[in-house]
C-alpha cells in the first residue's frame, strides 16, 4: 500500500513537474512581459534569465565546468514556484550546453561551492549578505542579476524590474565593463543602460 | 533597305557601313555593359538589402526573445532612414507557425505575405524587391523579418544608363562620322582615280591613259593590275585598228573584185543569153530542119511512089504512041489491014487502061501526099477522121516503112473524129514512128507498133506502143528534154521527142506521158481535146 502511495505521489510529482517544465519551456521560448500575479512574474524571471544567457559571453575560465554545462545559480531562498521554474531550465540548453541549476543560501556556501556560476540570480533581500567586495569578486566571471535598481548601485550588473506592468532589463554599464563578461550590444539596445 | 542602299554611292555606302558597324558594336557593348551594370546594381541592392536586413534581424533578436513588441516596432522604425523600403514585418516562430510581432509601413504599397521562406532568396519583381531574413539567437531561428522595397533607384539607374548610353553612342557615332569623313577621301582617292580614268577612257577612247598610284595597299595592286590590263587593251586596240584598216583595205579590194566579177558575170550572162538565144534559134532551126526533113522525106516518098505509076503510064503512053505511029505508017502505006487495026485497038485499049489506072493511082497518091504536106505546112485546124488520117499518114510513110520488117497496127474506131491541127498530129505520129524505127528495134528485129485510139468524153486518148528494147527509168525522165539522145553517134539530134512533147502540149493543147521498162518497149499516152476549147 505504501509502495502504491509512493508510486502515485511520484507520478503526480512527475506530472506536475512536466507541467511546470512545459510552462517554463513555453515562457522561455515566448516570454510574455506582462503578467497578472506573482507566479507569472517568477515565470517571466526564469524565462528572462534563460534568454539573457543567449546574449552574453563569458570568459573561457568560467566555462570549465564538469560536463561542460552552463550553470545558473540562485543566491538566497527562492520561492518554491521560482525554484520549480529555474529547475525546469535544466531541461534546456543554452550556447550548446546543458543548463545546471544550483541554490546557495549564504555567502559561505557560495564560497565553498566548487560550482562556478555563469549567472547568479540574487533574491532581493539576500543581496544584503554580500558586501561590495564580494560582489566585485563574483562579478568578474559571473553575471549578477538582481531584482531592483538598487542592486545595480551595489555593484550588480543586471536587474529585472517591473515597470508599467512589464518586466524590463536594467544594465549597469560600469559594472559590466568591470567584469570579464560581454553583453551583446543588441541586448543593451533592448535594455535600459544605467 | 536594299533598294535604298543600292542607289547610294560607294562613298556613302562605306560611310553607312562604318557608322552601322560602329552603331551595332557600340549598341551591343552598351547593352552588354548595361545588363552587367544592372546585374551588378541589383546584386549591390540585394547585398545592401540583405546586409541591412541581417543587421535588423540581429537587432530584433532580443526583442523577439524577450517578446518586446515595442522594441521590435522601434527597431523596425529605423527603416525610415531607407525611403525605398515600403514596409517590413517581423514574425515569431510559435510552435512551428508564424505570428506577426511587429510591422512597419511606409506608404500604401506594402502588403504582407505568407510564404516568407520563398524570399529568403531576394527576389526582384519589376521595381519591387522582396527579401526575408531569419532572426537567430544562439543558433535557433526564432523569427523572420520580411522587407518589401520599391526600388525607384532602379528606374533612375535605367534612365541614367539609357542617357549615358545614348550620349556615348551619339558621341561615338559623331566621332566615327568625323573620322570617316576625314579618312574617306584619303581611303577612296585611289578608287576615284580609277573611276575618273575609266570614265576618261570611255569618253575619249584613249587607251594610253593610266591610273596614278597614290597608295601602297590593295588599291595600288588593283591600279597596277588595271594599268596592266590597259596595256594589253591598248595593244589589242592597236592590233584591232590595224586589222580594221587591213579589213577596210581588203573590203575595198573585195568590192573592186566583186564589181569586176559582177561585170564578168554580167558579161557571161549576156553571153549566156546570147548563147541561149542562139540555142533557141538553133533549136528552132533544128525543129524547122526536122520539119523540112520530114517534108523532104514526104516529098521523097511521094516522088518514089508516084514515080512507078507515072513511069508505067509514060511507058504505056510511049508504047501507045509507037503503035499509033506504026498504024500511021500502015495507013500511009496502005498496008493497014484489019488485023493490024484490031491489034492496034487492043493494044491501045490496054495502054489506055494501064495509063489511066497508073495515073489514077499517082493522082490518088499525090492527093494524099498533098493533104499531109499541106497539113504539115499550114498548121490548119480542121475536122478529121482519126482512123483515116492515121492510115493516110502511114501511107505517106510507106516508102520508109516498107524498108523495115515491122508491123504497124491501128486500133481505132471509124467513128472517132477530132477537130484539131492535123499537121501536128501527122508530125507527132511520123516522129514517133521514125523514133521507134531508129531506136527501138535492133537489126533484123521484127517489131510491132500499135496505135490505139479511144475517145473518152471530150478527150481523145492515143496510146502509141512499141515492143522494142525500151529504156531505163533515168533515161525516161530525160526523154522529152531537148538535145537528149542516146544515139548522137548515129546522127540523132535529141530533138525528136522534145518536138513531140511541144507538138502535143502546144499544138494539140494536150499532154503526154511516157512509160517504159528495159526490154518491154515504150508506151506513150497522148491525151488531147477532141474539140478546141
Amino acid at each position: 500500500m505504501a509502495i502504491i502511495k509512493t508510486k502515485s505521489t511520484h507520478i503526480i510529482n512527475t506530472i506536475m513537474h512536466s507541467i511546470v517544465v512545459g510552462v517554463v519551456f513555453g515562457l522561455c521560448l515566448f516570454p510574455s512581459k506582462s503578467f497578472a500575479n506573482n507566479s507569472s512574474q517568477e515565470q517571466l524571471t526564469a524565462a528572462f534569465v534563460y534568454q539573457i544567457t543567449k546574449f552574453a559571453q563569458w570568459p573561457k575560465a568560467s566555462q570549465s565546468l564538469p560536463n561542460n554545462s552552463f550553470s545558473i545559480c540562485i543566491f538566497g531562498e527562492p520561492s518554491p514556484t521560482l525554484r520549480q521554474y529555474f529547475r525546469a531550465l535544466e531541461q534546456k540548453t543554452t550556447q550548446g550546453k546543458p543548463i545546471t541549476y544550483s541554490e546557495f543560501m549564504n555567502k559561505q556556501q557560495l564560497k565553498n561551492s566548487n560550482a562556478s556560476c555563469q549567472i547568479l540570480y540574487i533574491i532581493n533581500h539576500h543581496q544584503e549578505h554580500l558586501n561590495e567586495q564580494d560582489i566585485i569578486n563574483l562579478s568578474k566571471n559571473t553575471l549578477l542579476i538582481g531584482q531592483s535598481k538598487a542592486f545595480l548601485a551595489q555593484g550588480g550588473m543586471l536587474s529585472l524590474v517591473i515597470i508599467n506592468r512589464k518586466m524590463k532589463i536594467l544594465i549597469s554599464q560600469n559594472n559590466i565593463e568591470r567584469s570579464n563578461i560581454k553583453l551583446q550590444p543588441r541586448l543593451k539596445a533592448l535594455a535600459k543602460v544605467i | 533597305m536594299m533598294k535604298l542602299t543600292r542607289n547610294l554611292s560607294f562613298k556613302n555606302k562605306l560611310l553607312l557601313l562604318i557608322l552601322s558597324i560602329t552603331f551595332i558594336s557600340l549598341l551591343t557593348s552598351a547593352i552588354t555593359f548595361s545588363v552587367l551594370l544592372e546585374s551588378t546594381f541589383k546584386q549591390n541592392l540585394n547585398d545592401n538589402a540583405r546586409s541591412n536586413l541581417s543587421l535588423l534581424a540581429y537587432n530584433l533578436g532580443p526583442a523577439i526573445s524577450f517578446n518586446d513588441k515595442d522594441a521590435a516596432v522601434e527597431i523596425l522604425n529605423s527603416l525610415k532612414t531607407s525611403p525605398y523600403v515600403s514596409g517590413a514585418n517581423v514574425y515569431r516562430v510559435e510552435n512551428g507557425t508564424l505570428s506577426a510581432v511587429a510591422s512597419y509601413k511606409n506608404g500604401t504599397n506594402f502588403s504582407s505575405i505568407s510564404a516568407l521562406e520563398v524570399y529568403l532568396t531576394p527576389t526582384f519583381d519589376g521595381l519591387s524587391h522582396y527579401i526575408t531574413a531569419p532572426i537567430t539567437v544562439d543558433n535557433d531561428t526564432i523569427g523572420y523579418v520580411f522587407q518589401h522595397s520599391v526600388l525607384h533607384q532602379l528606374n533612375a539607374f535605367h534612365q541614367k544608363v539609357a542617357i549615358t548610353v545614348g550620349i556615348t553612342l551619339s558621341f561615338c557615332l559623331l566621332i566615327s562620322f568625323i573620322i570617316s569623313l576625314k579618312f574617306q577621301r584619303r581611303l577612296l582617292q585611289p578608287l576615284f582615280n580609277l573611276l575618273s580614268t575609266t570614265q576618261a577612257i570611255r569618253t575619249q577612247q584613249d587607251y594610253t591613259l593610266r591610273v596614278r598610284e597614290t597608295s601602297h595597299d590593295e588599291f595600288s595592286q588593283l591600279t597596277q593590275s588595271f594599268n596592266h590590263m590597259l596595256n594589253e587593251i591598248e595593244v589589242h586596240y592597236r592590233r584591232q585598228l590595224a586589222t580594221e584598216d587591213k579589213v577596210r583595205l581588203l573590203n575595198l579590194g573585195l568590192e573592186d573584185k566583186i564589181a569586176e566579177r559582177t561585170e564578168q558575170l554580167e558579161q557571161s550572162n549576156i553571153e549566156l543569153k546570147n548563147t541561149l538565144s542562139e540555142l533557141e534559134q538553133y533549136q528552132a532551126k533544128l525543129v524547122e530542119q526536122e520539119k523540112m526533113a520530114s517534108l523532104g522525106n514526104l516529098v521523097a516518098g511521094i516522088a518514089h511512089e508516084v514515080n512507078t505509076p507515072v513511069g508505067i503510064g509514060v511507058t504505056a503512053i510511049s508504047h501507045l504512041g509507037e503503035e499509033v505511029r506504026a498504024l500511021q505508017e500502015h495507013y500511009e502505006n496502005n498496008t493497014l489491014s484489019q488485023k493490024v487495026l484490031q491489034q492496034f485497038l487492043a493494044q491501045a485499049i490496054d495502054g489506055t487502061n494501064i495509063s489511066l489506072s497508073n495515073l489514077s493511082r499517082a493522082a490518088d497518091l499525090i492527093s494524099s501526099f498533098k493533104r499531109i504536106a499541106v497539113d504539115q505546112a499550114s498548121g490548119a485546124v480542121r475536122e478529121l477522121n482519126i482512123k483515116n488520117y492515121l492510115e493516110e499518114i502511114l501511107l505517106s510513110l510507106r516508102p520508109k516503112l516498107k524498108k523495115v520488117p515491122h508491123t504497124i497496127c491501128i486500133d481505132c474506131a471509124q467513128s472517132i473524129t477530132a477537130h484539131c491541127n492535123a499537121g501536128t498530129l501527122s508530125q507527132i505520129i511520123t516522129n514517133l514512128l521514125m523514133n521507134s524505127i531508129k531506136h527501138a528495134f535492133k537489126d533484123n528485129a521484127r517489131g510491132k507498133i500499135t496505135i490505139s485510139v479511144t475517145q473518152n468524153q471530150g478527150d481523145i486518148e492515143l496510146i502509141y506502143q512499141d515492143n522494142g528494147c525500151g529504156m531505163p527509168a533515168e533515161e525516161l525522165t530525160q526523154l522529152f528534154e531537148p538535145f537528149y539522145t542516146t544515139a548522137r553517134n548515129k546522127g540523132g539530134s535529141g530533138l525528136g521527142a522534145h518536138l513531140v512533147y511541144n507538138l502535143v502540149t502546144q499544138g494539140l493543147h494536150g499532154h503526154i506521158v511516157a512509160s517504159s521498162k528495159v526490154g518491154e518497149g515504150l508506151s506513150l499516152t497522148i491525151t488531147f481535146p477532141a474539140q478546141p476549147k
